[in-house]
Formats: C-alpha cells, structure tokens, sequence
C-alpha cells in the first residue's frame, strides 16, 4: 500500500518547483567549484525540465550509466579526489542531476529533496556568513514545503507554506537545546578551507612603490571592551615590528623573536574582545601593549601577538593592554639591529641630523626627536593618499623634494632620521583609530584604518611610540579616513558628518548589518566549546563534559519536545476557520449597498435577496452562495476553494441599476 | 399502477422522485405545497404527524393522498368518545370449532393508519394508540405482534371543539414528529378547487410513486444528508435559546433537537442535495417545534418566527 503510494505519479507543479529550488541552491557553489560541474548540473536539470513536457526524452539506463561514468570522470578531473571537501561535493551535486533525470516517481523527489537538504549543508563547508545562511535557509523551508506539498493532495500554496513554518517552529525547540548542548569541537568542523586573495596588512613595507594607496573600506576586525574605552590617539593596534631596512624597504629582519616571559602585569588593564577577520596571516592585533596574552597565542618579544596557526577564518580571542605600559628591555643585539643602516644615506639627510645633533644636549636624545617632529610639522608636508612613485634614493626625495606621503613614508623616513642620529628605533605596523557602531558596543577597525609608526628607544623611558603622521596631519589620528570621498581626489578626506539623508540612511544601514554580522559570528559560527562551557557555567552548570552534557541534552530535548506537544494541544481559537469572516465581509458589503441581511438570515435567503435587488450581479451572488455553502455546511470543501471564494468576494461589484 | 413508476432504489443526493410525489399530490390539494411537503418530510423522517385543523380541508384526503402516493397500504380510524382499546388494537376471539382464540388484528395494522378526531377518545384509549406508535408494536393477550413496516399514524384533531374532547397532553404530543394545519386554501387555489372534480374519484386515478421497500431505503438515506458542525452549532444555539427565553414554559428537549435535525435532513433531501442549511432548519421548525412548546404570552406575532429571528446563525 505504502509501496503504492510511492509510485504514484508526480504532480507537475511541485516537480517544477523543486527543479528551480534545487537549481537556486546549487548556485553558490559557482564561487567553490569548478563551472563544467555547475554546467552538468544545469544541463540535467533543463533537460529534466524539457522531459516533462515531453516525456519521451527521459534518457534511458544505458544512457544514464553512460553520464554517471562521464560523470564520474568529470569529477576527477576537475576536482581531483585530494581535496576531499571540493570533490565530494562535486560528486553530490553531479548524482543529483543524474538522480534528477530519472526521477519518475513520488519516492524518487523524497530521494531529491533529502539530497537537497545535504547540498545546502555542503556549502557551509565553504562559507558561513549570515546572508548565505538566510539564502539557504529559505531554501530549506522550500524544501520541506515540497515536502508538504507531496504528501498534501491540492494544498493551497498560502498553507502548504504555512503548515511547513508550523512544523519548523515545533522543530525550534528542540534544535535550540540540540545547538546549545551538543558536544563541541573546539575548532567548527568546516576549518580546513585556505582562503585566497585576503586584504590586510603584510609584515614588510616598502616605500615609494606605490603611486596611490588604495584603501578598502573592508573590516579588518571588531573589538568589544569590557569597560572604558580608550580615546583615539591611545588606539594604536599593533601588529608586526619591523627593523631591517635597505633604504626602501622595510622587514621584520633576522631577529630572533622570542616569546616573552609573563610580565608585571597592567596597572590600567583594558580588557576586550577581538573578532578577526580571515588574514591568512599569523599575525594578531592587539591594543598597544599587550600585557595579558590570549590563550593559545604567543606574545613574542616585540610584544606582537602571534597565533599559533594562520587566520583563515574569523578568529575571536580576548586580551588585556596597558597603554601606558613601557617596554624597557633592549638586548645589545636589538640596539645594533635598531641602529643597523642601509648601505647609502645621502648627504642632505646626514646635514639634516647633524643639524639638529649639534643644537641639542648629547645626553638628551629626546630633544633630536623633537627637533625632527617639528622638521615634520613645520616643512610643507602633506599627508596624501596618492603620492606619486619615488624612483632612486626614496628617503631623500620625500624628504627634500616631494614631501608627500601617507603614513608609510613618515614612519620608515622618521625611522631611518633616529638612526642616523644614533638613536634606536624600529617601525611597527598595525591599525590605529576605530569607530565605535552606534547600534551596537563593539568598534569596527577598517583596512583603511591600517597604520604604521616608529617606536624609539630612549633610556629611563624605554621604547617610545612616536606618531611622525600625527605630526603632519593630526585629524587622521582623531578622525578615519573617509575612503568613499577620498579614493578618487589627491584630497584626503576625513569623516564627514553632513552625508544628507540618503547618505546618513545608509550609513546606519551599514552600522546595522556590521552589528548583525559581528552577533551572527559571535553567537552562531564563533559557538566553540569556550563559549559553550562559559555558557553553561552562566547557569550553573560548571565543568560539564561528556555524559553529564549527554544527560543535559536528553534532559532540555525532553523538556523542548514536551513543550512543543503542550503548545500543539492548546485549544485553537474558533477564528482558525475563516469562513465566517468571508461571510460577515459579504454581509458587510450587501448592507453598504442597502440589502437588509439580519444575522438570523441563512446565506440561501439572503443571497436570493440580493439577487433581486442586483439583477446583474445576480450570477456572481449565486455562484458564491453556492461556494460558501459548500465550504461552510458541505462534506468536503478544500482550501483551494477558500481562496477562489475569497476572491470573489473581493471582486463582487454590487451597484444599483 | 404502473410498473414503471415503480422506483425501488435509491439515487444518493437525487430527490427527484420525491419532487414528483409532491407533484402529483399538488394536483389534488391545491396550493399547499409546503404543507405537503412538511407532511411527506414527517413520513420520510420516519416520525409521525398530527394534523390540527378544522373539518373540511382536506385532512382525510391528505392521509389518503399519501398512502395512495407512497404505495402504503391504508386503515382509518374514526375516534369516538366510546371507544375501547381493543376496537384499534384488535381482539382475540375465541373459536369453538378448533377449541383456542384468534387474534383479530385492529384497524393499527396498517402501513398508515389515520387517526381522526384522536381527541374524542379517552385517554385510554389514545395511549393503546400512542403506545403502539412508540413502539411499533401490539401487545394483547400477553402477546406482542409486529406492526407492518413502514408504519406512520396520521393524526388529526380539532382544535375549535373542545367540548367532550381530550386534549392530548405535553408528553402525548412529543410522540408526534410534527404538527402541521392545513387553513383554507386562497381564493385560487379554493376556486381552481371548486372547478375540479370530486376527490373521491381523483383519488382513485391516483397511482403509487414509490413501493414501501424503496420508502425505506429513502428514510435510510435521510441519516447520511451531510450536517456540518456549523449546522450543529445553530441547532444547539436554537434550542438554548428556548430554555433561556421567559416566554417559553419549557424550552426544547434534546430529543425534540434531534427530530428537528432528521425533520430538516428530510427536508434537506427533497431537494437532492447532500448538505443541510439553516434554512431547512427554519423551514420545519414551526411544526417540529410548535406542538412542544407553549408559550406563557404573545403579542401576536408567531412565537416561533421570533425564536427564529432572535438567533443568529453562527
């Protein structure tokens, strides 16, 4: 019997449907896989599309057997079978266009929607942001409402929509516990994928080569503090340190970096949260300095934060910083390398630094930095995102002739000002700034928000940040730059408030999304067996594991499923049918047309007095009567009917003639 | 008779040949269709029916009409102030030649019996009557004989002389279905009356529509006429407005809601159509209702009609 009901022939309006929602799910892969898998796929699904108006080219087994293999082929060629991820889901999505060419029966869609379902869950494999999520969330509740559909004869689409959101909601619960209680890896399932072609901040820098700096708005990471924030020119994030120059190009230098030994500790800790974004690097960012490192990361010498494996997926980690911490340490090794030179130092530099030597106390290298930072703030520099190429001695020309540069050309041309005075000094790296959202409490740092200063070594003080940007254009320390209005002028241009209202709108628009992106990462993608455990011990449970978890997943599903069942059997209001407020929307326009209608009066009565008075709407009352009757006090009326009665309620016109 | 009138099955949902039986019984009692109707309702509801009218209208040829019409056989009783049990039940006599008694069966042994003038008798004798309605049987000399199958009494009273008369009480009217009256015919009808010929006689050239075997199976259809739960729902709201009313004695007993349900399922299948309506209950309320309730005071409009106008149709 069941057997039979399996066999049955498909109705061609879900066959359709699930063709096109099966063709709609397997798009996104076009961004993982190779096109010729997509191309199969999408062959089989027109030609399965084109078998249901004609039924004849529905390929036959020895033909079928023949795609499988090429098939087959297909997958090992493209993919290959290394990366296990890339060719099985290769190898998902090909069967399903296979399976779709030989779907004939009831049981063969329950075949294709289950496949369906395992195809949505393939691509957070490779992608798990929220807009993807939402995509193939709708998918599935498609899905199921085929699902419905195929088990329901003539459901109205209205309520095979709505039984399938019905039943997802009864599924909530349950789910809920399930996302919460399961046992956790601590790292998500899907951490295997190398990202390519990542934005961010590399660990060299290289003057000069760069004719126009192009900044994107992309968020490098988000930061929550657990209490004060800093004031912006204390927002220095630091990433890499760089000591080794040749004039042109600065790297991190064949110094032996160490991990630092525990520290004294913060007299001012900042706590806070960072959620980074996939870097691909090893590099982390901390507020400068970091005194009390995350787990499972180092904090090496240069007290630059390093992770133990690369970034390639959003990676959230807490620290605590000090930043009025002061790095004392300076090995004879590290001052020669924050003294090394490159091979050449032109002559108008070293006039420059013998100038400001000669004028200053030799015990007082403090007032060489000042004399330079004035050099920076009085000569007509500009801070400028489009400098133009530098070609030869790069330092020289900036410095004398151009005079024009971002960030990148003040700290590697101040640094190599320090040295040849003889004071140690290196470049760092990192972001500086931030801007708070204003629908949430975490600050977004933006690519463009990448930074680079120099750090000098002083005695009694210690490494000393010195901010030879600041000097030039202090509003880029206070203010971001704005990257929309500056990208195409030589102008650099800062926050603007006055947007108008289609800029402000969009604007918060924006805020939203990063508030709902960082929520999504922070409470869905980013729930590790930390957060699970923190969870738990907010409710008391401490240091569950194993079948304690067990229990209390048996115990909360229990719980869900019965309250699920008690809601299910709430007595349903009488309003659920919605045949008596049809009815009263005619009574309603029959007495606005003046036809008395009392409530006493059976439908029968009153159509047939209506039709007296509206000779000419006289077919359209009795038609509805009719259905209404049917509907109302018949054996068998279907949804279906509900609605075409509803529309000719709608549409009944009744004027006097 | 002709064979071909003859219909011994029934088509599900089609009443037309029940419309027919109206037809015909139309041409002699002209312009009461709706009263004929109740009537034919009453015995498709398998219920009995009292008729309350004053002489002359036609009560008897009604009676006879039906029994002609539904192929009934057809035993009348003149009720009188004198009569005895036994003189409608039947008597056991005794038979010297072969030594032992033989029931002679009454006047009740017929498929319609009509019962004139019911309120002349003593209440004696009403209840043998009643009792036999109820149960649809006869007991006499220890004995208990079946009554024919279909069975109906057709009763009918006069309301106008109560001198020497007994009145049938409450619980005595509850065993009747409905209670219809005939009233004169309008001037029309009354004149198309009197042109026509004498209904003696067009009674005899009337011939049977339907056998009793195909009587049955339509009063075996009645229970599968659709009532939907909104129908209940009005039913129910019906009845409890009786019993909330000051101006009713009594308000309506469940069993007076289920004959006004299987009253308006008949009615319902007349017309061949598979589901009841308020308006089929509304239709047969007034007699399914109007003998089971009194009314403490009126103002002259029709009690029931009001009853009917105070309830809206959920």
């Amino acid at each position: 019997m069941r057997d039979a009901l399996a066999r049955l022939p498909i109705p061609a309006r879900l066959l359709t449907a699930l063709l096109l929602l099966l063709g709609a799910l397997v798009a996104p892969h076009a961004a993982n896989l190779n096109p010729l898998i997509l191309v199969f796929f999408y062959t089989a699904t027109l030609w399965r599309l084109i078998a249901q108006r004609q039924p004849d080219v529905m390929p036959r087994r020895w033909l079928l057997m023949l795609l499988m293999i090429a098939a087959m082929a297909l997958v090992v060629a493209t993919t290959g079978v290394a990366d296990g991820r890339l060719a099985g889901t290769a190898l998902l999505i090909v069967m399903l266009g296979l399976k779709l060419l030989e779907l004939r029966a009831r049981r063969d869609i329950q075949v294709a929607v289950f496949l369906g379902y395992f195809l949505v869950l393939t691509q957070f494999l490779y992608d798990q942001s929220l807009p993807l999520a939402i995509y193939l969330f709708a998918g599935v509740i498609a899905l199921m409402s085929i699902q419905v559909g195929l088990n329901r004869v003539n459901l109205e689409l209205r309520l095979q929509l709505r039984n399938t959101l019905a039943m997802l909601a009864g599924a909530l619960p349950l789910a809920l516990v399930v996302f919460l209680l399961f046992p956790r890896l601590s790292d998500p399932l899907w951490g295997i994928n190398a990202s390519s072609a990542i934005t961010g901040i590399s660990d060299e820098m290289s003057l000069g080569d760069i004719g126009r700096l192009s900044q994107s708005n992309e968020t490098a990471f988000r930061v929550r503090f657990f209490g004060e924030s800093p004031e912006s020119d204390e927002r220095y994030w630091r990433g890499p340190v760089l000591w080794h120059t040749d004039g042109q190009r600065w790297t991190a230098g064949r110094h032996p970096v160490r991990p630092l030994p525990p520290g004294p500790g913060a007299s001012q800790p900042i706590d806070y949260e960072v959620t980074l974004e996939p870097t691909g690097e090893y590099w982390l960012f901390g507020l400068d300095i970091v005194t009390d490192k995350p787990a499972a990361t180092l904090l090496n010498s240069n007290y630059s934060l390093v992770a133990t494996q690369r970034v390639n997926q959003r990676h959230t980690y807490r620290a605590v910083s000090d930043t009025a911490f002061r790095m004392q340490q300076l090995s004879d090794r590290e001052r020669d390398m924050a003294l090394q030179l490159p091979a050449q130092v032109s002559p108008r530099v070293s006039e420059l630094v013998d100038g400001w030597r000669s004028t200053s106390d030799p015990q007082q290298p403090i007032q060489v930095v000042q004399q330079a930072l004035a050099y920076f703030r009085e000569q007509p520099f500009v801070y400028t995102l489009a400098p133009g190429e530098l070609r030869g001695d790069v330092v020289d020309q900036f410095l004398f002739e151009t005079r024009r540069g971002f960030c990148e050309h003040y700290a590697g041309s101040f640094t190599l000002l320090m040295r040849v005075a003889g004071i140690p000094s290196r470049v760092v790296l990192g972001y500086q700034g931030g801007e708070k959202n204003p629908h949430a409490d975490h600050w977004v740092v933006r690519q463009s928000d990448a930074h680079a200063w120099t750090e000098v070594w002083l005695p009694l003080l210690g490494w000393w940040r010195v901010d030879p940007t600041a000097a030039v254009a202090p509003e880029r320390i206070e203010q971001s730059i704005d990257t929309a209005l500056s990208q195409n002028s030589d102008q650099v241009v800062f926050s603007i408030d006055d947007l108008g209202v289609v800029g402000s709108l969009w604007r918060n628009a924006a805020w939203l999304a990063d508030a709902v992106d960082l929520g999504w990462h922070r409470w869905v993608v980013g729930f590790t067996a930390d957060r699970q455990s923190s969870l738990l011990e907010m409710v008391g449970l401490r240091d569950v594991k194993g079948l304690g978890l067990a229990l209390a997943l048996t115990i909360g599903g229990a719980l869900a499923i019965t309250l699920v069942y008690i809601i299910a059997q709430l007595p349903r209001g009488r309003t659920q049918d919605p045949l008596p407020a049809l009815w009263q929307t005619l009574l309603h326009k029959l007495q606005r047309a003046g036809v008395r209608a009392p409530p006493w009066q059976g439908p029968d009565t009153i159509c047939a007095v209506a039709a007296e008075s509206f000779p000419q709407a006289r077919d359209q009352l009795l038609a509805i009567n009719r259905m209404y009757i049917q509907l109302r006090y018949g054996q068998c009326g279907n949804q279906r009917q509900v609605g075409a009665l509803r529309r000719r309620i709608a549409r009944l016109r009744l004027k006097s003639s | 008779m002709h064979e071909g009138a003859l219909n011994s099955s029934v088509a599900p949902g089609d009443g037309a040949i029940l419309r027919q039986v109206l037809e015909d019984a139309g041409r002699l009692i002209v312009g009461k269709q709706d009263t004929l109707r109740l009537a034919l309702t009453c015995l498709l509801a398998g219920g009995h029916l009292l008729i309350e009218d004053v002489p002359g209208v036609g009560k008897t040829t009604l009676a006879h009409l039906l029994a002609r019409l539904l192929g009934l056989e057809f035993q009348r009783i003149q009720f009188t102030a004198d009569m005895l049990p036994a003189d409608i039940l039947g008597v056991s006599i005794y038979d010297r030649e072969e030594g032992c008694f033989h029931f002679h069966p009454g006047p009740v042994f017929a498929q319609l019996v009509l019962a004139d003038e019911i309120n002349r008798a003593t209440p004696k004798t009403q209840s043998a009557l009643l009792e036999a309605m109820e149960e649809r049987q006869v007991t006499a000399d220890g004995e208990t004989r079946e009554l024919p199958e279909p069975f109906f009494v057709i009763a009918t009273q006069n309301p106008r002389t109560q001198i020497g008369t007994f009145g049938l009480p409450e619980s005595q009217l509850d065993r009747f279905l409905m209670r219809i009256s005939l009233g004169y015919p309008d001037a029309d009808a009354e004149r198309s009356l009197l042109a026509g010929g004498d209904r003696r006689v067009m009674l005899k050239e009337v011939s049977a529509r339907i056998d009793p075997p195909a009587l049955q199976a339509w009063q075996a259809h009645v229970e599968s006429v659709y009532v939907a739960p909104a129908l209940l729902d009005y039913v129910q709201a019906l009845l409890a407005a009786t019993r909330a009313s000051p101006r009713w004695e009594l308000g309506l007993s469940p069993r007076a809601g289920l004959a006004l349900l299987r009253a308006a399922r008949a009615w319902t299948m007349i017309d061949g159509r598979a589901q009841v309506v308020p308006e089929d209950v509304q239709a047969v309320l007034p007699s399914v209702a109007g003998h089971r309730l009194t009314w403490l005071d009126g103002d002259g409009t029709d009690p029931i009609e009001q009853l009917i106008q105070s309830v809206a149709i959920p």
